[in-house]
């Protein structure tokens, strides 16, 4: 989790093209559309993810959270199953919060993360139960 | 049906925190999401 905190806070701005967050940026989480169990199963191996949660668009829809689709270009060329990726908004960067990257000092980007950690796992605990591809289905 | 093609990128939320190499975020703006579809994090 605290990982996934860090690289959400650090992508915040490039949420910037998602309308209402044009000024701050965006925590999000980022995810990928499968049709239910068994695509997630092949496709979370084909990322080399062990451990998946899922979740549907209405259940975060119902829950308050923007699902948006959207494509990650890395130097310029689609990330893998790019067609397949979206994001769950959580909120909006604070703006009276400086951006996260690693020109801050370390305890100014802890202070960050906690205060954004509620809120974060707030949203992931909707995709709760986890799956681990060594289970059986 | 999906493909499985072995990626690179395998670490939680999907996000692979390569610094270094310029990223950028699209919105699909055509594309609506329906309610039933699920998402995988």
């Amino acid at each position: 989790m605290p990982n996934a905190l860090r690289l959400a806070l650090a992508d915040a701005h490039l949420y910037r093209v998602l309308p209402g967050h044009a000024e701050r940026g965006a925590l999000t989480v980022s995810v990928f559309l499968v049709s239910g169990i068994v695509e997630a199963r092949t496709l979370a191996a084909g990322v080399g993810q062990h451990v998946f949660g899922l979740a549907t668009a209405g259940r975060m829809r119902e829950a308050g959270y923007e699902v948006v689709a959207t494509t990650v270009y890395r130097d310029g060329v689609p990330a893998p199953f790019a067609e397949r990726h979206a994001d769950v908004v959580v909120a909006d960067y604070p703006g009276d919060l400086p951006a996260y990257t690693t020109e801050l000092a370390r305890s100014v980007r802890r202070q960050i993360r906690e205060r954004l950690l509620p809120a974060y796992e707030q949203a992931l605990r909707l995709f709760d139960p986890r799956y681990n591809l060594s289970e059986e289905a | 049906m999906l493909a499985l093609v072995q990626s690179s990128t395998g670490n939680t939320n999907h996000r692979d925190g390569s610094g270094s190499m310029p990223r950028e975020v699209r919105l699909r703006t055509d594309e609506r999401i329906h309610d039933d579809v699920h998402l995988l994090v």
